[in-house]
């Protein structure tokens, strides 16, 4: 018994460590034009269906490819119109991986596994080291799931499993709970389709029983999406309902189907799927891979009033606006002193993100908002830096037009160190809180920098000599080592522990920081314009 | 936000009361402003009834300044409250904006 228990653990082990792996890889392999060249792959909804089928074959998790597809959503790379064909693909494609695996790949899985884990090994930062390691990954995971099924194969000689199954007998609605629960608590409704089949195939299961539990687990993997998705907002939102209504929708339809074929006898999937095979197991895939096609034949065609419904009902949020790049559309490349200007204009709104980063410290510095705000930034910043590369690779530009890209390059590079230094800032003050004095600082602190972030902002928009000349008067004083001097001076009223000192001077270098780095780049947004 | 006016020697005293912050800002900038239209380029604003200064205050206090400073004019701030000095210190204001200890002594800056 404790052998079964250990292989399936070491099974489920090697699975989620190839889907890590996989998965960690992946985010190096996908560069911004890979990413970019996938967004427009999937303007057309057909390609949208294939390139759904191929994400769900490489993540195996239909929450996991869910949670990669608003991950791309986010960064802008695609609309929810886009993304919808792909979710029908990865739903549809996803019982083709069932069907792979009721047929021995094991040669396959450990030549891949070989062959690509020594190029991994060897290639240490070479080209190959994320590609090999991302088909590594698979093949860990596909190790895994065959470990899996050889560990609970002796499972159906002990006499008490057998009991137990016994007792389930008869009780269809009972299987789909089962399958329910173990897919939510497995977090992978393909990890119980594989205990399934292996049932299956050992005679444990009826192929009725055996449906009724690929039902559930249809239904778990809808589950685990919706908790997963009870914090997403907006267009995140949008995509992780689709994907929860998806399996809903198929078990609306199958589930009925099948009682009125168990209850009516009325010939309909299981007598299809016994009609095209004799062996149970295939037979069991095809029903499978059926609950996946029949939603995503009904859906396909109403994917645009689908998109506009959950427009309605989960609109875009207010960072997900600010995150997509407002003046660095598709072909702003094309003339070199024009995608200079709008990265440049581009550029003033990251400073505004940064500004909202204040706003939120003012309003008590909720974390979960700073990390929002930290995703836009990111996202929009990526952006930038993109449009940046691009620029320098796509033209010849003149001296003069490099220095200027230069000088937005440099900063772009102080921006983005001034964002860790907002985020630092917030997390510092927030653990400042409970203190009296400390509360003080939070509030003199946050509303000074601020003040000079709105100047600085002004230099970026307008460009203006006085305005320049104002933040660079403001930020060259040192009117933040007196203040933190003043708040760390022993014969203040209130006493401070160690711990608040700590984080009460962690918190005024990170203002010194951004004093420094806000008049540092509004002296660079100077120079390019005298340049 | 509670804004009075008096003319000392020439030099138009406004003296703000409560805190200058987001709330009150926008309402404080149009009575400055009307004052500044007025013909009140030579102005002293008195902050000795004001809790806290905001970014949106700091704003305020700067287009002031630059708008009299167009017209010629002279801007002073006085009576900072310990916690507006540090949020004066810490953006830089202190130094781009004339401040003094107490109204009596800005009047004396001729």
């Amino acid at each position: 018994m404790l052998l079964i228990v250990a292989t399936l653990l070491a099974g489920l082990g090697l699975f989620f460590v190839g889907l890590k792996l996989l998965t960690e890889n992946l985010k190096l392999l996908s560069g911004r034009k890979l990413r970019e060249n996938i967004a427009v792959w999937t303007k057309n909804p057909y390609f949208g269906l294939i390139w759904g089928g191929l994400f769900i074959t490489i993540t195996q998790s239909a929450a996991a490819a869910t949670f990669i597809l608003i991950g791309m959503l986010r960064a802008g790379m695609l609309g929810v119109r886009q993304a919808l064909p792909i979710l029908i693909g990865m739903n549809c494609f996803g019982g083709i991986i069932i069907l792979l695996l009721i047929f021995d790949i094991k040669l396959v899985i450990f030549l891949l596994l070989g062959v690509t884990g020594l190029i991994y090994s060897r290639d240490r930062a070479g080209g190959m080291r994320a590609a090999s390691g991302a088909a590594f990954g698979i093949g860990m995971l596909f190790l895994g799931l065959s470990t899996t099924q050889t560990g609970i194969a002796p499972l159906s000689e002990m006499p008490w499993f057998g009991e137990a199954l016994e007792a389930t007998q008869g009780s269809y609605l009972l299987g789909l709970m089962v399958g329910l629960v173990l897919s939510f608590i497995t977090q992978s409704a393909l990890a119980v389709m594989v205990l399934n089949l292996a049932f299956l195939q050992a005679g444990l299961f009826t192929l009725e029983q055996a449906v009724m539990i690929t039902y559930g687990a249809k239904l778990g993997s809808s589950l685990l999406t919706y908790v997963l998705s009870a914090g997403l907002t907006g267009e995140s939102r949008q995509v992780s309902t689709f994907q929860i209504q998806f399996n809903v929708v198929g078990a609306i339809i199958l589930v009925p189907a099948f009682y009125f074929e168990m209850l009516l006898d009325m010939p309909l999937m299981l007598a299809l799927a016994r009609e095209v095979t004799p062996d149970t197991a295939l037979q069991l895939a095809l029903i499978n891979l059926l609950f996946n096609l029949v939603p995503g034949i009904i859906v396909f065609p109403l994917v645009g009033p689908i998109t506009r419904l959950l427009g309605r009902r989960f609109p875009q949020t207010a960072e997900e606006q600010l995150s997509r790049p407002k003046y660095l559309l598709e072909h702003t490349g094309d003339d070199p002193h024009n995608a200079l200007r709008l990265i440049e204009l581009e550029q003033t709104r990251l400073i505004e993100i940064l500004g909202r980063g204040f706003d939120t410290m003012r309003s008590g510095g909720d974390q979960r908002q700073m990390k929002q705000l930290d995703e836009v930034f990111q996202t929009l910043g990526e952006a930038v830096r993109g449009a940046v590369s691009d620029l320098s690779h796509q033209h010849q530009l003149s001296p003069l037009l490099y220095e200027r890209l230069n000088g937005l390059l440099n900063i772009q590079h102080n921006l983005e160190t001034a964002n860790v230094e907002v985020q630092s800032l917030s997390r510092d003050l927030a653990a400042l809180g409970g203190s009296g004095r400390g509360q003080r600082f939070s509030r003199v602190a946050v509303d000074g920098i601020d003040a000079i972030l709105l100047t600085f902002l002004d230099v970026a928009r307008e460009r203006s000599e006085l305005d320049a000349g104002l933040l660079k008067q403001m930020t060259s004083e040192d009117g933040m080592t007196r203040v933190r001097k003043a708040y760390l001076a022993e014969d203040k009223d209130e006493e401070l522990t160690s711990t608040t000192r700590m984080q009460l001077l962690a918190a005024a270098n990170h203002c010194e920081r951004l004093i420094w780095l806000f008049g540092e780049m509004g002296a660079a947004y100077s120079a390019l314009e005298s340049g | 936000m509670n804004i009075t006016t008096e003319n000392i020697d020439g030099i138009t005293v406004v003296r703000l009361a409560g805190d200058l912050d987001t709330n009150t800002s926008t309402g404080a900038q149009d009575t400055i402003e009307e004052i500044i239209d007025g013909g009140a380029t030579n102005m002293l604003v008195n902050l000795k009834e004001v809790g806290f200064v905001s970014s949106a205050g700091l704003r305020i206090l700067l287009a002031a300044a630059k708008k009299i400073n167009r017209l010629d004019g002279k801007l002073r701030i006085s009576d900072l409250n310990e916690t507006v000095q540090e949020v004066f210190e810490i953006s830089g204001f202190i130094t781009i904006l004339k401040v003094f200890p107490t109204e009596e002594t800005a009047l004396q800056d001729a």
